[in-house]
């Protein structure tokens, strides 16, 4: 829980909610911790009513969390940091739902993600809605396809069913779908789907015409709600990064193995492993898929892919013809010290990643034995091991020849601490992310008046267009931008690409770290009270004089 | 000597007569036959049960002559406190000659300092210790040492580990590899040049191997693997013959270059049991193969506050922010 950590969930918020109340209402109570309304209400300046309607926005988010406390029986509100980052994964959640269930399902996640928690009813019909607004066919995009998707989702245990609780009035609780219970999709009640579907045809025949309020019916699952589930989503985005990194070292047909192996395990009793898998179902799956593996090439991909990747694939056994099991903590630490020692390489230089790798093989080294073996100028190495000291990646620990610590007189040796070391990672990108953000945000109030001048033009040239205008009037309203804007936006236009770009391929770092430590036993190693960080860094700072 | 004289006055009188029938030069060679039968050392007493007809003074006159011929040594008995030690020294060299000649005390400590040299075999003697074991000041050993220097019989060898150390040596042995530090270093200085370009011809070498075997076999990743491999004993062969060094590299030397192209994360290492009988083979053989990195690039690095040098002082509201970053303009090109 850094500064930056807490800045981003800031800046995030800021940026989904654009009126400040929200951004407000959180930082006061991560500073404060769970609060009841009233003191909210007292200690902010805003309105009660924006408060009101700003915490029931967050709520409903899972952003905010309700908790009773057990002695007053008061409600308090609650900050949930966690899941205000996962806001940064949200267009990566859209990208996979548009993958794996097409136009349909995308547009369930999105709206999903934009609205916290829905009923399947009111989902179907705004789904439907933007369907027919973005020109879809609507026979083939009708609500009976829309419901089929929405069926797929739920069993693939993307979308997680809510539950409002009589017991508890205010508070909704997630029910835990576990293999067992058969999902139950709410069956609408006939009478609401007649008003959905003659809704749906009065809609296509009379746009024009206002709509009659006839009474809504009742649909049938008043008290259910779906929500996205995040960490199934989570699975699988670090899923691609594995079949990824494998098709890097192999070659495309390992990934695909890959793909066909995790797709089997999507059933999980431990979160770290899977349940073992045997050769005939990965050989049957993969002839599903249309790759052509005879049973011995297959053999022998089993066995290249083995021996790779931090040894991730484990064969425990022989029945089947060859049993196999994913251990994730191994994946996502071999994937995790990839992302650490690109960064090492780029930002220090490849001698320092050569003396981390070193100090990881070896466990601990002295300065007088990194020098010798990685066979670096003395003065280099020194300089090396010192910037990774500082960043966090190495830690150093005194041993004494005496009793006391003179320092001529004791051995200091350097380690490599991975836990550390991803979290100093984690929390360089959570800067970045906001640095880049923060840069965004200035570009676009610095050119806003140009910016706002291309979107009106454009929204002109939309409308002309539609009324089938003359191209001699299009170019005119085109000139209304001078070449030189129009260069300034196309740079403008290219520099918002690349730090999209750059944020979108950020959170892929970010999420591999995130669930590397949630599935890592390790703790956080007690850190002796040396003064060899100050050492290291006056060191440093005279080496720059110099 | 002098205690030896204050023995002899008292029997001076008395033996005289004795000595006239006896043959010194017999006696001196009696005694160095009984000093190579004792190499460790002869002490006065045994001298006097050997040579009971021998009186005192004319066994102290041949032992003198000896002494000066240096064909032995005097040494102060450890072991009995008091007692001297009479040792056959070994004169076989040359150089013990060249010493011999003259006779005065600083000879004699350039003998002992020679002595403790030559001793020390090819790893040399620092001067310190030199100090401890004779006992002598710091500016009469100064000068023993230069006037050995100067005859060319010791030299002085710089450490390349601790620049300001020299250890010393005869002149004619070559200083051991702990010293001089081996194959990579040249003239006391590291040769970070000649590491890098055998790095990077090791390294080339097995991408080679890489890419061949991957033409040979695009269906089958287990041959692939297998055949990228290469042996140390493989490597040390081609590098020598594309003569890069100038001297001749051993396995030793090969593998600790490829040790650190393993920690580059460029090739990989695995350890199989030898199949050839050739003489290099040993036990074990260790295969060296190029590998693909997991990852190309994290995207941590892809943008400028990866690699940024003042990313800690980069705040909101500070000299250095991301609204005015210049390395932030340069990316975006602004």
């Amino acid at each position: 829980m850094t500064t930056h950590h807490i800045q981003l969930a800031f800046d995030l918020l800021e940026d989904l909610f654009p009126d400040g109340t929200s951004k407000e209402i959180a930082s006061y109570l991560s500073r404060k911790g769970p609060l009841p309304f009233a003191l909210l209400v007292r200690d902010l300046n805003i309105p009660a009513r924006n408060i009101a309607r700003s915490l029931a926005a967050l709520t409903i988010h899972d952003i905010v969390e309700c908790q009773v406390e057990a002695s007053t029986k008061r409600v308090l509100y609650a900050l949930n940091l966690k899941r205000t980052l996962y806001i940064l994964h949200y267009s990566k959640c859209i990208h996979c739902a548009r993958q794996l269930y097409s136009f349909d399902g995308e547009l369930i996640i999105e709206e999903l993600l934009l609205n916290g928690k829905q009923r399947m009813s009111t989902l179907l019909v705004k789904v439907y809605e933007r369907l027919i607004k973005a020109g879809k066919d609507p026979e083939t995009h009708n609500l009976q396809s829309i419901k089929e998707k929405f069926k797929t989702l739920v069993s693939a245990q993307f979308l997680q069913r809510v539950v409002a609780d009589d017991a508890k009035p205010f508070m909704a609780t997630t029910v835990e779908e576990t293999s067992a219970s058969s999902v139950q999709i709410p069956e609408l009640t006939p009478e609401a789907w007649k008003y959905l579907v003659s809704n749906q045809q009065y809609e296509s025949n009379e746009p024009a015409q206002k709509k009659v309020k006839t009474s809504m019916p009742i649909f049938g699952d008043e008290k259910i709600f779906w929500k996205v589930n995040f960490q199934r989503f989570f699975a699988y985005l670090r899923d691609e990064e594995l079949i990824q990194a494998f098709t890097n070292r192999i070659d495309q047909n390992a990934g695909k193995i890959v793909r066909a192996i995790l797709r089997l395990a999507a059933v999980k009793l431990d979160p770290s492993r899977t349940i073992p898998i045997s050769f005939i179902e990965i050989a049957k799956t993969i002839s599903n898929t249309g790759l052509q593996l005879n049973d011995e090439s297959l053999q022998k991909y089993m066995n290249v892919i083995t021996n790779d990747v931090n040894n991730c694939i484990v064969k425990i056994g022989d029945h089947g013809r060859g049993t196999y099991e994913v251990d994730f903590q191994k994946a996502l630490r071999g994937l995790t010290k990839a992302h650490i020692q690109s960064f090492l390489k780029e930002r220090y230089g490849s001698n320092a990643l050569r003396i981390y790798n070193m100090l990881e093989e070896r466990g601990c080294l002295s300065q007088k034995q990194i020098e010798d073996m990685a066979m670096i100028n003395a003065k280099e190495a020194q300089q090396y091991v010192y910037s990774m000291f500082i960043d966090g990646m190495l830690t150093l620990e005194e041993l004494s020849k005496a009793n006391d610590f003179n320092p001529t007189r004791t051995f200091y040796f350097f380690r490599v601490n991975l836990y550390n070391g991803v979290l100093s990672l984690l929390d360089h990108s959570y800067k970045t992310m906001s640095n880049l953000m923060q840069r965004r945000h200035f570009e676009k109030e610095r050119h806003r008046k140009l910016i706002d001048k291309r979107d009106k033009v454009d929204a002109i040239i939309h409308s002309l267009r539609e009324q089938n205008a003359d191209e001699e009037q299009i170019n005119e309203v085109d000139d209304i931008l001078s070449p030189v804007e129009k260069e300034q936006i196309k740079k403008l236009d290219a520099a918002f690409r690349k730090i999209d770009l750059a944020q979108l391929q950020l959170t892929e770092t970010i999420l591999l770290l995130e669930l590397y430590l949630s599935l890592s036993n390790t703790v956080a190693p007690v850190q002796k009270k040396t003064g060899g960080k100050a050492v290291a860094e006056k060191l440093l700072e005279t080496r720059a004089q110099r | 000597m002098a205690s030896s004289q204050a023995k002899s006055e008292p029997m001076d009188t008395n033996s005289s007569a004795e000595a006239s029938d006896f043959d010194p030069v017999n006696l001196e060679s009696e005694i160095l036959q009984l000093c190579l039968q004792f190499p460790n050392g002869v002490t006065d007493k045994i001298l006097e049960n050997s040579f009971r007809s021998v009186t005192m003074q004319q066994r102290v006159s041949a032992l003198n002559r000896l002494l000066s011929l240096n064909k032995i040594d005097l040494l102060k008995s450890a072991t009995e406190s008091g007692t001297f030690l009479y040792r056959i020294r070994d004169t076989t060299g040359a150089s013990g000659s060249s010493i011999s000649v003259g006779g005065t005390t600083t000879d004699q400590m350039e003998r002992v300092v020679y002595q403790l040299v030559k001793e020390s075999g090819t790893l040399g003697i620092w001067m310190r210790d030199i100090r401890t074991k004779t006992k002598l000041s710091q500016t009469i050993l100064n000068k023993t040492l230069k006037s050995l220097e100067s005859k060319k019989l010791i030299k002085a060898v710089k450490s390349v580990h601790a620049s300001k150390k020299k250890v010393y040596m005869l002149y004619e042995m070559t200083p051991d590899p702990s010293i001089t530090g081996g194959t990579w270093y040249s003239d006391h200085e590291f040769e970070a040049e000649f590491v890098r370009v055998l790095n990077e011809q090791c390294a080339r070498l097995l991408d080679e191997r890489l890419e061949e075997s991957i033409k040979k076999f695009p269906n089958d990743p287990f041959l692939r693997r297998t055949s990228a491999f290469m042996s140390s004993n493989e490597l040390v062969a081609l590098i020598n013959e594309m003569g890069i060094a100038t001297v001749s590299l051993t396995v030793q030397d090969i593998e600790s270059i490829l040790n650190t192209l393993i920690y580059d994360g460029k090739i990989e290492k695995t350890t199989v049991a030898s199949t050839t009988t050739t003489a290099e083979g040993g036990a074990k053989q260790h295969l060296y193969r190029s590998v693909v990195a997991m990852l190309e690039s994290s995207p941590v690095v892809r943008n400028p506050c990866g690699i940024c040098p003042v990313f800690k002082d980069c705040h909101d509201d500070g000299l250095i922010t991301p609204e005015t970053c210049i390395y932030l303009n340069k990316w975006l090109d602004f």
